[in-house]
């Protein structure tokens, strides 16, 4: 078994950045196509009201039950507020008829209007649908509670289940950015294809060095534009649109532990295929696939219990578990060991696999 | 008295059901051009490649100056240079910087890299073009830039895959003269062709090779005498009736070993050519209209033609 050159690898690495910083590709994978992503994402995403839902809360009926719904709402929202930074604020509205006209000038996205005898009424904003969803959701369970018997309403929570609400866009932007990293990253595997074709590799080989060793330093060229990549989705969604993506050593170490699982599936595609255009397929394909099972475009949260299960064993699901760890629950270095540990087993699993595999793969 | 700088011993490589190369043995000596001629899928890249330890061979033993070679066994690597059939350069890069990376995975450092690259530069004659980016080169000036980093470390051996192929005239016979000079210089040069031509005027040894097996191996002299090749006279013409009497004349003649009659006339095997073809027009003339006549030396093509009953690019 030979051992991998770190000189070799260093040399191939730094001029294929070299080619690709004078192609412009390097350009467009590291800058210009992250700073899209992110840019439409953010658009996307800043003007959804992901991180605030404002409901009214009407009391209608003027009775000791429907004031004690109001209050409890009411109480919910002191208590949360401080602790939550975005997520339902509830306002008390003094009738239906303003319920409604704070609904049509965008002040509100729903209104829960309490009866006398604890009957609800959820008015709708079609401008604000996840407001809407949410207040209808709340008045929806308000109202099943007191239908079952219940002579006070249902508490609700006061207090949140596991630090800050989940931060939208930095979920979206770990993601996108993760399924970018599987693109950015698969050149490698297709440029070390194309060397076999076109005789440079022959020639590299010719010298002390061996197939592990260029194939690494294309790796690392490759994963050093798809990490600077990574961080230019992080700077954007944060300075532009206010992302919270968490502690920044927290998220540097997660942009390396995403950068070395993907590249390690990434190698274990290119050896699985032989052609510089099988890769590019192959590497799309599973790169979805990946992405898809991870929770990239729906999170785990919201996907049947068998893909939830599958999401932890792909890297984009470990990267999103820990991402939301970082933005959500303040996660802190120690918390992220674990899905670090994962992240770089899977890429050093899947990588030590894809070199043996590549060593056929270009074979002469 | 030369010292052998390669030397292959019963080398065999099958890729699946298919023989590719098959117990070859040959060796070159130090400052020897060697050329290995063959029709295309005769086995010769593939003895190149496991020559330079790119491929392994699956039996069979390769050493440079000594040292065994493989993919995994890279003592010798550093005497050997390797010029692949293809443009094997980044076109997106100058020649300079393709010299530089080339150099520095054969852990060149840096101020010998740096000289070398230079001299190489000049032995190609691509000094005023190095910083051009490849890809802005023509066919020739691609083809001695390739040239150029296989002789970039100071190898023992150089290793040469058909460095003419595709390439104008003008640039070929650059590139020919370039060889010339390398061998000339002292260095080791395995030469593979399929054309006769070069392998004539470059090779001090030629192995002839066919379906991956060494036919023979000699200079072009030894070459042709093992083969038992002589000079021939093509005679064209129409001789009818009379053949068998042109025939029996011509025998009479000394010097002429046998006569086959063919589709176009009849072609004399004789020992020196130009010192009887006047005796054998004259026995020929009243038996018939001599239409034509052409002399044939022996020569490689000739070899491969007796070794495989084929012609080199058929």
């Amino acid at each position: 078994m030979n051992a991998l050159s770190a000189h070799a690898m260093f040399t191939v690495a730094t001029t294929e950045l070299r080619r690709r910083l004078r192609s412009r590709s390097a350009l467009v994978t590291a800058f210009l196509a992250p700073l899209g992503l992110a840019v439409v994402f953010g658009t996307m995403l800043s003007n959804t009201e992901a991180s605030t839902f404002d409901i009214g809360i009407v009391d209608a009926g003027g009775s000791a039950l429907s004031a004690g719904v109001t209050d409890e709402l009411v109480s919910f929202d002191e208590q949360a507020s401080d602790e939550q930074e975005g997520s339902i604020v509830f306002t008390v509205v003094g009738s239906e008829a303003l319920a409604e006209e704070q609904i049509d000038d965008g002040t509100i996205g729903a209104a829960i209007v309490v009866g006398a005898t604890g009957e609800i009424l959820v008015l709708k904003s079609p401008d604000r649908p996840i407001s809407a969803q949410v207040g209808e959701s709340i008045g929806y369970s308000i109202g099943g509670s007191l239908q079952t018997g219940l002579t006070e309403p249902t508490p609700l929570a006061t207090a949140p289940l596991g630090g800050r609400p989940l931060n939208v866009m930095a979920y979206y932007g770990a993601s996108m950015a993760g399924l970018l990293l599987f693109f950015t990253v698969g050149t490698a595997a297709r440029s070390m294809l194309e060397d076999r074709d076109n005789s440079t590799l022959p020639r590299m080989l010719s010298g002390p060095t061996n197939v592990g060793s260029i194939l690494s330093g294309k790796v690392l060229a490759a994963a050093t534009l798809g990490a600077l990549g990574f961080v230019v989705v992080w700077i954007i969604t944060t300075a532009a649109f206010g992302a919270t993506w968490g502690s920044p050593a927290g998220v540097i170490l997660m942009i390396i532990g995403t950068v070395a699982a993907i590249g390690g599936v990434s190698l274990f595609i290119g050896g699985l295929t032989r052609t510089p255009q099988q890769a590019e397929s192959a590497q799309s394909v599973v790169g979805f696939m990946l992405a898809l099972i991870g929770g990239a475009f729906v999170p785990p949260t919201d996907t049947p219990a068998t893909l939830r299960t599958l999401s932890r064993f792909s890297p984009n699901g470990l990267s999103l578990q820990g991402f939301s760890a970082l933005n959500a629950d303040n996660a802190g270095i120690r918390d992220l060991f674990p899905t670090l540990v994962g992240l770089v087993v899977f890429g050093l699993v899947f990588g030590g696999v894809g070199l043996q595999l590549s060593k056929r793969s270009v074979q002469i | 008295m030369s010292s052998t700088v390669l030397e292959v011993q019963g080398l065999a490589k099958k890729f699946g059901d298919r023989t590719a190369v098959n117990e070859l043995s040959f060796h070159v000596d130090a400052g020897e051009t060697f050329g290995l001629l063959g029709p295309n899928g005769s086995g010769k890249t593939t003895t190149m490649s496991m020559i330079a330890g790119i491929l392994g061979a699956d039996s069979g033993s390769i050493r440079v100056g000594g040292q065994p070679v493989g993919p995994t066994q890279h003592g010798a690597k550093g005497q050997i240079g390797l010029v692949p059939q293809d443009i094997a350069l980044y076109e997106d890069l100058t020649t300079r910087e393709n010299l530089d990376f080339f150099g520095r995975l054969q852990n060149m450092d840096g101020a010998r890299r740096k000289a070398r690259i230079e001299q190489v530069l000049e032995i190609v004659g691509l000094r005023d073009r190095a910083d051009d980016r490849v890809d802005e080169y023509s066919g020739g000036m691609k083809r001695r830039a390739n040239i150029a980093v296989g002789l970039l470390h100071e190898p023992s051996l150089l290793i040469l895959d058909e460095p003419t192929v595709g390439v104008d005239p003008q640039s070929r016979n650059q590139i020919l003269d370039s060889v010339e000079h390398l061998g000339q210089s002292g260095l080791s040069v395995i030469y593979t062709t399929h054309y006769m031509e070069e392998a004539e005027r470059l090779c001090d040894r030629v192995g002839i090779l066919d379906h991956g097996s060494l036919l023979a191996v000699g200079s072009q002299r030894e070459l042709v005498s093992r083969v038992g090749q002589e000079d021939r006279i093509v005679v064209s013409g129409v001789f009818t009736d009379q053949t068998e009497i042109a025939v029996g004349e011509v025998m009479t003649l000394d010097g002429v070993r046998s006569v086959d009659v063919t589709s176009v006339g009849l072609e004399l095997n004789v020992s020196d050519a130009s010192a009887i073809l006047v005796a054998a027009l004259a026995a020929l003339s009243p038996h018939g209209e001599v239409q034509g006549v052409e002399i044939r030396e022996p020569n490689l093509e000739a070899v491969f033609l007796s070794l495989t009953g084929r012609a080199l690019r058929d």
